[in-house]
């Protein structure tokens, strides 16, 4: 199983850029319809081939485009931020011992 | 893995549901408890910071990867237990502990090609456990769901606490 970012579709198939270890390759995914534009990400369930291709078993879109990536992103960095509001209304850091220490407790 | 928004959802609204039955159990814990389950994201560091400059850095290997693990979870409870005060020790622990995990099963249930899950039990056991392949990590109706059981959780808790 591979995860790549996909760099190009066409009707037989796509081409996805996977990296492993810090080493990218260019694969074309074969026997595969998946609604995905570059820039998109999925995961192959395949058979190696030979000219790097591999014959999709299963392909699942994870990103459909570059913006579900974007919206990731977005609902990570919100989660963050009202993670560190709240947290700081209910501890504060003491600053004679360094600990943190329960607000009115 | 599901946006961080949603895991820091999940145990807020575990925790609040159980702050009603556990007396030693307040809106404190329950935020600590929140915290933990931002662990397993802390794999995302290695956007910022490539795991190469780490080793140079350290001078020996390391990745990113165990963060994302029951091993990387428990190892860094410990390092956030001991910034709190020596007294909130043994719950700290416990509720960051119990957060992480609602991340690893939240993941655990995600889209995995060939069916099975990565091997969040990491360092227990190398095992892959089979996934429900619930969602993809950029599908919003996670969220969704999230937002709106904390909503009713948020609604129901103001509501016991009004009436105590």
């Amino acid at each position: 199983m591979v995860f790549g970012t996909v760099t190009d579709t066409s009707e037989n198939g796509i081409e996805i850029r996977a990296e492993s270890d810090g080493t990218a390759i260019t694969l074309r995914v074969t026997e595969t319809e998946a609604a995905v534009e570059p820039g998109g990400v999925v995961q192959v369930y395949g058979t190696l081939e030979p000219n790097q291709t591999i014959a999709g078993e299963r392909v699942e879109v994870v990103n459909s485009s570059r913006w579900a990536e974007f919206y990731k992103y977005g609902a990570s960095a919100i989660g963050a931020l009202g993670f560190l509001l709240l947290f700081f209304r209910y501890w504060r850091i003491n600053r004679d011992t360094w600990t943190l220490e329960a607000r009115d407790g | 893995m599901a946006d961080l928004l949603t895991h820091l959802l999940v145990p807020y609204v575990l925790l609040t549901v159980a702050s009603w039955r556990v007396d030693w159990l307040d809106q404190r814990g329950v935020v600590v408890g929140m915290g933990g389950a931002a662990i397993p994201d802390l794999i995302k560091v290695r956007i910022v910071v490539d795991e190469s400059t780490v080793e140079t850095l350290l001078r020996m290997p390391f990745a990113y990867g165990p963060l994302s693990t029951f091993g990387g979870i428990l190892l860094l409870a410990g390092i956030i237990t001991v910034a709190f005060e020596r007294r909130h020790w043994g719950r700290v622990f416990g509720l960051v502990t119990f957060g992480g995990l609602t991340s690893l099963l939240l993941d655990g249930m995600r889209v995995y090609a060939d069916g099975r899950a990565s091997a969040w039990l990491y360092p227990f056991t190398n095992w892959r456990p089979p996934t429900p392949s619930l969602y993809v990590s950029s599908d919003p109706t996670v969220l969704v769901v999230a937002v709106l059981a904390a909503g009713t959780v948020t609604l129901l808790d103001r509501r016991m606490r009004a009436r105590n």
